[in-house]
Order: C-alpha cells, then structure tokens, then sequence
C-alpha cells in the first residue's frame, strides 16, 4: 500500500513537473532582462534577477486600461451568458414544445464550426449594424460563442436532477420562475459553476475576434496588449511573460472561487424522502 | 424573489452599460455611397499602423499633432494594432467597406493589396505636389504595379551579412568577401564542443516561414539574380540555385548553429545577439536588437558580397512604406499627411526616434555614438543599388513560403537542391498560373 502510494506520488510529481514548467519558465522569463532570455547556456533561474518587466507593465497606463477592458468584458460576458443559458437550458430541458429538438441541434450545431470562419462575417456585421468598435458588438460575438456551450452544458446538468424535484416544489405552490431559480439552480451549482469558469476564460482569452473587431486603444483588451509586444523586428519577451502571469491571476482566482463553490453544492441537499 | 429581481436589476445594468461603453462611429467609416464632402469641411483620417507599438508613440503622435495644427481642417486618427495583424484587418475591412484611409506598408503586401484593389495609385498626387520631387528618395518603393505607384517610402532597411568582430579577430579572420570565403571563415569560426557556430539561418516552415525572403532572396541579388526572369517568376536559375547550395554546403560543414529548421527570424537574431554565432544575413532594423541585447557584443556590418567577390552586389530592399487606400474619400488630404510625414526634416525626426534609417538621400540620423555600426550601413544603402520585387509578385507570400519549405528540405537532407527548386518552380507554376 505504501509502495502504491510513494508510485502514485512520484507519478504525479513527474506529470505536475511536465505541466508546471512552462509556467515556471514564464515567471523565470518574467524577471530576467531580455538579453538573458536566449543566453547560451540558458539559464533556468536569471543571472541578474530584475522587476523591470513588472515596472513597466504596472506603469503603463494603456496596459492597465487593456487588464480592466478585458475583466469588464469577462464579467458581462459571464453573467448575460450564465443567466440566459441557466433559462434556456431549463427550458430545453423540462418542456416540451414544437421544434424541440431541431432548436436542440441547431444550438449543438454551432459549436462544430471553427470560430475564425466567422471572423469576417462578425466583421461585416458589426459594421453593418454599427457595433464595430464597440465593447457591446466584441460582448455580443463572445455571447454568441460562450451562449450555445452553456446552454449545452445546463441541460445536461439539469437533466441529471430528478423532475421530482421540481414538481415537490409546484405542489408547494411555487411558480416556475421560483422553482428554477430557488430549487434547482442551487442544486445544479456546480454546473454552474463549471459554465462560468470556461465562460470567463474564453472571454478573457479571446484575442482573434478583438483584434479583429476593435480597433480603439481604450477598448483594447490584454491578449492584444500583449501582441503588442510582438514587433517586426524584436519582442519584449519579459513584458510578455510579465503580462501573461499577470493576466493568468483572474482566470486562477476565478477557478479557486469555483471549486469552494462546487465542493458546496455536492454537499446540499436534494430530494428527501 | 428578491434574488430574481436583483437579477434582473443586474442585467438590465449590464445592458445600460454596454449601451453607454458603445463607441461613437467613426466619422472616417464611409457608407458606400456617400457623396464627396466639401473641402473645408472637418476631414477624420484613419491610419492605421504598427510602427506606434514597435518605435513608440511618442514622435509619431507629436508629427500628427504638428500636421493637425498645420492643417486644422484635418484630424489624423492612429490604428495601432501589433505588427502582425494590420495586413489581417486591411483584408477584412476591405470586405466590408471600411478600409482605413492611411495604410502603413510592409512592401511585400503590395501587391497582394493592389489585386484585391485596396490602394489608390499615388502618381498624379505626387504630380501635382509642387513641393515633392520623387528624385529626393531611394527609388526601390517606388516600384510600379501596372504603371502605377503605390507606395511612399518612410524609412528604409536592407539586408546585410552581420559578423562577430570578436569571434572573427580571435580566429585571425577578416569579413568575407565571397562565398567560398563565407564558408571557409563558418568552418573556421564552428567548434560545436565550445558551444560556437560560424552562421545561424532559420529555414523554419510554420508562420511566417519567411526564411527564404530573409536568406535567399539577398543572396540572390547579391549575384545580381532575379526571380522575375523574361516575364515568369522563376527559382530555376543558377543564382538561385547558388543561393540553395551556400546553405548546403554550410549545412553539411556543420556550420549552422542548430534549429534551423525550428527558429524563427526573432529567434536567430536572438541567438546572434548571445555573441557565440559568427555570422547571420539580416536587415539593419535588427542592428538596435542585437546592441541592446548584448552592449557587449561587437559586431559589423558589410553588404553580402558576390559570390566570385567581383562586381558589384545589390541588397535586398526592405522598410516601412506608406500608402493610400482607394477607398478614402479624402486622397488629397492623405497625401497631404504622407507628404508631411515624409518631409525630409520630418522623416529624419521620425527615424531618429524609431531608430531606422531615413529613404531619402542626403538625410543623416544623429543616433550614431548609441549606434556607431550604423554608419557602415549608412555608407552601404547610399552607395549600392536596392531591389524589390516581392511587392510587384503575385501571391509573394505563398510562394516565398514554397521557397522556404524547399530550403527546410534541403538543410533535413531530404531533397537536393534540384529537386528542391524544381518542385518549387512546379507549385509556383501552379500558383501564378504561368
């Protein structure tokens, strides 16, 4: 049992070595001066350790300007996403009505197409409708991205809670509105969660449709900040990492937000009896 | 019920919120058919470029702010976007209509922009600006496209065989000047078991697979070769068949600092900035990188010498151009701009700044103490002839990628340099319908 246990260990530590080190190596990058980041022979840890990357990556006031751009389009994004599938997914899920299942297939449907085929139509688009450029028309083409997978992703969640749930609920008296919101949404939390995790990350991460979309200094969001970094001639590879780590705390923060939430909802109560 | 309620408070003040972060439209994104406005009129002009995020911003917003107050009738608004996705968003504005005015040019789109009809010829302009005389400027930019020009050069760059002075004097070794020599001195300068290589080329095939544009194409016009040969864009010829080989030979000598298959052009200026590589071909943009990477290094530039070392070599041309789309309802007043910005006076502030070299003749920098091998370069560009023909070829960009895909196999052993070349004259072919 023991021996199992020190395999198990070493297995893991191998696996969490492999996967931990190119972060590793960008915080390694992240405090070292440029001229040190293709020394031969490289150097694991820097020879001449300096904050100069964070210095002026916090000094930056566009730099800044992209990191709240790209939370504020995160939150909006997260919360219109989350609300809406939490409603269509439900819906999906307990109702029964005409052109059901082709609605099913369509939503299923738009997750099988690349999301760079749509970057010129979403361009044509916004333009037409006088979106581009504007933080509501990059939201709406995340929406239309993060809407379909979370919708997906609470009816499969809904699915597995017993329908006896909501109708103890009914017989009780409560309304529709009230049974979702009230009885089964903070059973299916951890779905929820999940929904909000990947939601959150795409849109924090998304670079091709913002670049694409965007062209505003103010409205930039970070992963463009970041390829801003990357000239014709040279890159700023420690203000690259510097801003990569940085931007990687939200994503980090939400996710320890989400397994607190996740670890409650399996300990909450359900249908008794 | 309440949390309901909340809820709905929540997103409904999402919504005001997106509603009010709504960008005003840009007065420059035209509806199609919009009419002409008067002249007088307050005139918004997009230019969109990357020079902001690579050179700063700070000269560049002082030359527009100079110009504005100059011309109050005009407004100049910067696109900055990273180098690599201003060709991108050009080609996906031009889709829907709202191609900036003011384009800044990497030469090699040229073309591919002139067959999607997204640039405004610029002769009749040029023509009728009393003050500007085409002669003033380093003539390769102005290339023609169908009798056409459509390019204004900013600043100028061109490719140069850079050496390890260190690495050369502690061999007893002076700068090449033939190719025999650059093999012989890469033979010299290698000795793998000291972690040292006489020369470091990349040949890598993903984006932007451009190592054939950075090695062979200055080979080829160091022997005076061209790819546009009797009307056809041809790699079977015997420069470039030279060209091949020289990365054979230095392949097979051992040479080549690996990863030449794997780098990028960043990468192997990188590596030659460390101060353990002999050699490189690269444009002098590169000369900033290398210095401020490593102060340390000492290194040299010289124009890539002929292949016998007799005659005289041209360079192959590169820069920041600028151009004009044919979509701006407002041409006259964008020349007015690129004509200002190119100002001899004007430019030299601007290269000063962005550390480039100015593309007009008689027009000196004053960053040679910080960069004294500078003026080698100076000497160079104003003494040797320039050559651009990846902005006047068709599909420039997947052919050189063809051409970089055979250099990869001929460096991995894979095909000789006849196979190479032939089938890459094949799928050129096929591409260029010829």
């Amino acid at each position: 049992m023991k021996r199992d246990k020190l395999v198990n260990y070493l297995l893991l530590m191998v696996i969490g070595l492999f996967v931990f080190f190119p972060v590793f190596w960008m915080m390694s990058v992240s405090f070292r001066p440029n001229g040190e980041v293709f020394g031969n022979p490289l150097r694991i840890l820097p020879a001449t350790p300096t904050l100069e990357a964070y210095q002026k990556v916090l000094a930056d006031p566009d730099i800044l300007t992209y990191f709240l751009n790209s939370y504020l389009n995160g939150m909006v994004v997260t919360a219109i996403s989350i609300a809406l599938g939490i409603m269509a997914g439900y819906a999906l899920s307990r109702y029964s009505f005409p052109g059901k299942s082709l609605l099913n297939g369509a939503i299923i449907a738009t997750q099988t197409i690349p999301q760079v085929t749509l970057v010129i139509p979403f361009f044509i688009l916004m333009v037409e409708y006088g979106l581009y450029d504007t933080r509501t028309g990059l939201v709406l083409a995340y929406i239309s991205f993060a809407l379909p997978y979370t919708i997906v992703m609470m009816v499969g969640h809904f699915n597995a809670i017993s329908p006896e749930l909501d109708d103890a609920a009914r017989i009780d008296g409560a309304s529709e509105w009230r049974t979702l919101w009230q009885i089964i949404v903070p059973v299916a939390r951890p779905g929820i969660m999940s929904a909000v995790i990947y939601t959150f990350i795409l849109a924090w991460n998304e670079f091709i449709f913002a670049t694409t979309l965007l062209r505003s200094d103010e409205l930039k969001t970070f992963p463009i900040g970041i390829a801003l970094l990357k000239g014709e001639a040279s890159f700023e590879w420690n203000m690259m990492m510097a801003m990569a780590l940085l931007g990687s705390v939200p994503v980090i923060l939400v996710y320890l937000v989400g397994q607190r939430q996740f670890i409650a909802g399996l300990a909450s109560g359900g249908v008794k009896g | 019920m309440k949390k309901a309620l909340s809820l709905i408070l929540a997103l409904g003040m999402s919504v005001l919120l997106l509603t009010g972060c709504a960008g005003a439209p840009s007065s420059s994104v035209a509806a199609p058919d919009s009419e002409e406005p008067v002249a007088t009129e307050p005139v918004t002009l997009e230019f969109i470029q990357w020079w902001s995020s690579e050179a700063g911003s700070e000269e560049l917003d002082r030359l527009v702010a100079e110009f504005e107050s100059q011309n109050p009738n005009i407004d100049i608004e910067l696109v900055t976007l990273p180098f690599g996705d201003v060709r991108t968003q050009i080609i996906a504005s031009q889709a829907s209509k709202t191609t900036p005015d003011i384009l800044a040019m990497n030469p090699p789109w040229t073309r591919e922009f002139y067959d999607l009809q997204i640039l405004a010829p610029l002769d009749e302009l040029m023509a009728a600006d009393p003050d500007f005389n085409k002669e003033d400027y380093f003539q390769a930019s102005f290339t023609q496209i169908e009798g056409g020009t459509y390019l204004m050069p900013v600043n100028t760059q061109a490719f140069y065989l850079f050496y390890n002075k260190t690495m050369f004097e502690q061999a007893g070794l002076t700068p090449p000047t033939s190719w025999e020599e650059i093999v012989s001195c890469a033979r010299q300068l290698t000795d793998p078991d000291k972690n040292q290589y006489g020369f470091t080329v990349t040949m890598a095939e993903q984006e932007a697979s451009n190592g054939s544009i950075l090695f062979f194409y200055p080979l080829l016009y160091a022997q005076n070769g061209r790819t546009l040969v009797d009307g056809q864009y041809t790699v079977q010829t015997e420069e470039m068949y030279n060209a091949l080989d020289l990365l054979r030979q230095l392949n097979e000598d051992g040479s080549l600092l690996p990863g030449t298959t794997t780098k990028s052009e960043v990468q192997m200026v990188e590596e030659f900035s460390v101060g353990n590589v002999g050699m490189m071909i690269s444009n002098d943009s590169h000369i900033k990188t290398v210095t401020d990477r490593n102060p340390e290094l000492d290194f040299g530039i010289v124009p890539i010498p002929t292949m016998d070392g007799t005659g005289t070599p041209e360079l192959r041309h590169h820069g920041w151009d600028i151009a004009i789309s044919e979509s701006c309802e407002h041409k006259q007043e964008a020349w007015e701009f690129i004509s200002f910005l190119c100002e001899k006076e004007n430019m030299q502030s601007y290269c000063n700044a962005a550390l480039k070299l100015p593309a007009a003749y008689g027009v000196t920098v004053d960053y040679l103490d910080e960069y004294p091998v500078v003026q080698d370069v100076m000497d160079i560009v104003n003494t040797y002839d320039m050559v651009e023909e990846l902005m006047v070829m068709p599909k420039a960009s997947a052919c050189w990628v063809d051409l970089t895909k055979a250099g990869s196999a001929v460096v991995q052993g894979a095909q000789t340099v006849d196979d190479a070349l032939a089938q890459t004259q094949e799928l050129w072919n096929e591409k260029l319908g010829q």
